[in-house]
């Protein structure tokens, strides 16, 4: 029974970032965080294996971030999963499955960092991965939405995988 | 560690290769100079057979004004300069970028200078560090290097920032880095990290201390101890292989 466990902890350093549109590397007080621009969509992705105590439910992403100087509006938070497997996905090519989307309200204090929960259902929305698997996070702030009206920076600072 | 050099006693890194080959490149580096009486040259490119035709990142110590420079030489020199002067005794970034057409310096992520050129390209075959090593060498480093890395292309403004706040070369643009000598002062060659392999020959120089760096790191293992632990009640979580 794994339901509540964490699965996996994601750093902002464990960034492999995409060859156009990647999210920013930057230190706010020594802390290293990822920047995601306020006017364009850009991107993080980090790869796992499925851990062994899975236990084949749903996966939630908590994403925590601070934002570079707003203290008002939302952002929009986008992560979608790639199952790598075994003989699942050529990595010549990427094959995400459809983005789970959540708009957040930022914290009323710039260097506060609050937690998005983007909850995944198991099967399709975590492109079917399975125990011992590896795979690919996907992490967006969908910054040309219209529901991102947070101005600045978001600042991504880890991630946690928690089994639903 | 990084490595002090001795300007007097001719300390470098080098070798007889090519780290890259064309315009459209950007070059990244740490250094602390403590003695601003002398040019030092942070990182040239050129051709060692030749007094002119290399890229050069120094700082022009035995200069006015004692900035940080990039130059561009064929027959003609074009330098770009930085706004502020280095200081002495005190670990500062050293980025530039260069095309076909502009020359570009930073100091510590800003203060930067540009100039525009209509120079050809050298043909290189020698990488140094801590000297300008044509074929007469000269401009000795004096103080300590680290973290020095070498793209084929020019990064973009967020990466530039990022490596002047400390990122290493191996978390900024992957793809493009074609040389990162971490200059860590315990190998001999010091060795390239990137897929380049353009090792480099060590002569003199000494161990020094090395910046903190923020480096890729590995996921770490989540693994629930044993059932008597979880049968008391509790379940433990322990991190295993945390790196940094």
């Amino acid at each position: 029974m794994a339901t509540g466990d964490t699965l996996l902890i994601l750093t902002t350093l464990m960034n492999e970032p995409p060859a156009s549109a990647g999210a920013s590397p930057d230190t706010r007080n020594a802390h290293a965080v990822l920047d995601f621009d306020a006017a364009a969509n850009e991107n993080a992705l980090f790869r796992g294996i499925l851990p062994r105590n899975y236990g084949g439910g749903g996966i939630t992403v908590y994403v925590h971030y601070a934002m570079s100087s707003a203290t008002t509006g939302s952002v929009i938070w986008n992560t979608a999963f790639e199952r790598i497997g075994d003989g699942a996905q050529d990595i010549d090519a990427d094959g995400f499955a459809a983005a789970i989307a959540l708009t957040h309200a930022v914290p009323a204090t710039s260097g506060n960092v609050a937690v998005a929960a983007l909850a995944h259902t198991n099967g399709a929305q975590i492109d079917s991965i399975v125990v011992g698997e590896s795979f690919r996070l996907k992490v967006t702030r969908d910054a040309a939405a219209a529901g991102d009206d947070a101005t600045g920076d978001a600042e991504l600072t880890a991630i946690e995988l928690k089994e639903t | 560690m990084a490595r002090l050099f001795d300007d007097a006693a001719l300390d470098r890194l080098e070798a007889d290769v090519a780290a890259v080959t064309a315009f459209g490149f950007t070059v990244s580096g740490w250094f602390n100079a403590n003695d601003l009486g002398v040019t030092g040259t942070v990182f040239y490119l050129g051709d060692k057979d030749s007094a002119n035709f290399h890229c050069h990142l120094k700082v022009a110590g035995a200069e006015a004004g004692d900035f940080l420079k990039a130059s561009v030489r064929n027959t003609t020199s074009v330098d770009a300069v930085s706004s502020i002067a280095v200081t002495v005794n005190t670990l500062q970034h050293a980025l530039c970028t260069i095309t076909s057409t502009d020359i570009t310096v930073y100091l510590d992520g800003g203060n930067s200078g540009t100039n525009t050129h209509a120079l050809s390209p050298p043909t290189p075959d020698r990488t140094s560090i801590g000297r300008r090593g044509r074929s007469t060498p000269d401009s000795y480093f004096s103080g300590r290097l680290q973290e020095v890395g070498l793209w084929n292309v020019v990064l973009n403004a967020g990466e530039i920032a990022a490596l002047s706040k400390g990122y290493s070369p191996a978390l900024v643009r992957l793809t493009a880095l074609k040389g990162y000598w971490p200059i860590m002062g315990q190998n001999s060659p010091e060795i390239d990290l990137s897929n380049g392999g353009v090792n480099l020959t060590v002569t003199g120089t000494a161990q020094s201390a090395h910046r903190t760096m923020y480096r890729p790191t590995s996921a770490p293992s989540l693994k629930w101890t044993t059932a008597v632990a979880a049968a008391a009640g509790g379940k433990h979580l322990t991190l295993l292989g945390v790196g940094r």
